[in-house]
């Protein structure tokens, strides 16, 4: 990527409206994590995830000639991200698969090494299953507050709430989380 | 009171909502145990989260995203670019292949390889008989009873004008036809030298043959080798006039002129003749008449 060319940048989006290839790649590249998280965090299930984030990507490229930059791309990134993950799971195909934790705990699991894993993975699973169990319009939330780093006005722009609602649903999640999780907790 | 000031735990950790709903918290909490250790949990819980380690995209994802943004709905690989698809690529390939096969065929043949030399030579003979490389001078020069009888018809000549000379076609006749010059571009260059030679020679002899006919009385006759004929010939005409004398046939068309200058003025004459080119004398009588008649071939 550019120097000038962060992720936001206006010389990126001209890049990505002009039809530019590469402009494109670099654009996945620097949010294929962060979409891919979200939507792991969202669905609990590798494939699904993938499957959600390639898609975000797809109408990005065939949408973003008609992007009035009116919000930053990485907003109108996580906007597609979480509609599509709260349309799947509000579909009834998806309750089927909704046993998603195993991917998260797995991916969790990776990073400990052999004397902590047992205990980390633990917490880890004790974690990922909490998060799972959240509603998901309290999930989504969460997810870009505290693992992606939003901010409540970026999250209400992303998921088109009133401020006040972000930071409310924010509260009873972490609150329910605190409750799930009050073992591991001093 | 609890309620309120657990409500405003995420404005704490976040430094969020007002400052004062802040202050009321914090000045809650201070004096509520109870409260204080929810709120400690509450930051644990909220650590916790934000320790998570960030996902990653599988490996290729990247790659996998691009190719079905694709137009085709996949970038082709290299190999594929190349042959696919077969039913056109390869017959374009496969005619592309066979027309540059001719074409280094055909350069390697026309390449004048130093080994290829002696096969051209050896090959001449057969060529020459489409068109003679050398000796044009023989096919000009007379057989020895025309020569005599072209000789008195030449003595004739001399006193009449020099037209009947031009007739007969310049110097330049004696140029390689054009089935020669293609046969030449074959030629390896020692050849091409040897054959450059013997046509000089044979031009020099038709030159020197049509002196001879023209001025058989010329008290001094040679060859004038020039780049520039014009050129030449008024440069001739200028140090004639400079050194007293006169152009006999002055006419633009001739080949041969003849000068007529005082026997004193020769030697200069001589001179200036080397410096307009290549003079060459092919006769000079031994006891010069005054005034002395120079004949000059213009070559």
């Amino acid at each position: 990527m550019r120097e000038d060319d962060t992720p936001d940048s206006p010389l990126l989006l001209a890049r990505l409206r002009a039809g530019e290839a590469l402009a494109f790649e670099e654009l996945v590249r620097a949010y294929q994590h962060r979409v891919f998280g979200v939507a792991l965090r969202m669905l609990g299930n590798g494939a699904e995830a993938e499957e959600v984030a390639q898609e975000v990507f797809l109408r990005i490229h065939r949408a973003i000639a008609g992007f009035r930059g009116d919000a930053k791309l990485s907003t109108w990134l996580y906007r597609i991200t979480s509609r599509l993950c709260l349309n799947r799971l509000a579909s009834g195909e998806r309750r089927m698969t909704r046993r998603g934790e195993e991917t998260l705990m797995r991916l969790a699991n990776g990073h400990a090494d052999a004397a902590t894993r047992l205990e980390q993975g633990e917490l880890e699973a004790a974690l990922h299953r909490a998060i799972a169990e959240l509603p998901d319009e309290r999930r989504i939330v969460v997810v870009l507050r505290d693992l992606e780093g939003l901010s409540y006005e970026e999250i209400a722009l992303v998921l088109e709430l009133e401020p006040g609602t972000v930071r409310s649903r924010l509260h009873r999640a972490r609150m329910d989380l605190k409750d799930k999780l009050e073992r591991f907790l001093p | 009171m609890c309620h309120d000031a657990r409500e405003s735990f995420s404005a704490l950790v976040d430094v969020s909502g007002t400052a004062e709903e802040r202050a009321r918290c914090l000045a809650h909490v201070a004096g509520c145990a109870d409260c204080a250790r929810e709120l400690e949990r509450f930051r644990a819980t909220v650590a916790l989260l934000r320790a998570v380690e960030p996902v990653r995209a599988p490996a290729a994802f990247v790659d996998r995203v691009l190719e079905a943004a694709s137009p085709g709905g996949r970038r082709p690989r290299v190999l594929e670019r190349v042959f696919f698809p077969l039913q056109w690529k390869l017959p374009i390939e496969a005619a592309a292949l066979v027309i540059v096969g001719v074409l280094v065929g055909y350069l390697v043949r026309q390449s004048p390889e130093p080994e290829q030399a002696p096969r051209h030579d050896a090959a001449r003979p057969a060529v020459s008989d489409v068109a003679p490389p050398v000796a044009p001078a023989p096919a000009l020069v007379p057989k020895t009873e025309e020569r005599r009888a072209v000789s008195q018809d030449a003595r004739k000549a001399a006193a009449a004008p020099p037209k009947s000379l031009d007739a007969a076609g310049p110097v330049e006749s004696a140029s390689p036809p054009a089935g020669k010059e293609e046969f030449r571009g074959r030629e390896s260059a020692p050849a091409l030298e040897r054959q450059l030679e013997k046509e000089v020679a044979g031009a020099r002899a038709t030159a020197d043959v049509r002196a001879k006919l023209a001025s058989p009385d010329a008290d001094v006759r040679g060859i004038l080798a020039v780049k520039d004929r014009e050129a030449a010939r008024r440069q001739l005409d200028e140090l004639v006039g400079k050194l007293g004398g006169h152009l006999e046939r002055p006419d633009p068309g001739a080949a041969v002129i003849q000068i007529l200058l005082p026997r004193a003025a020769y030697p200069e004459l001589a001179q200036g003749l080397v410096r307009i080119g290549s003079w060459t004398i092919q006769h000079e009588s031994a006891e010069l008449p005054d005034p002395v008649r120079v004949n000059v071939t213009v070559n």
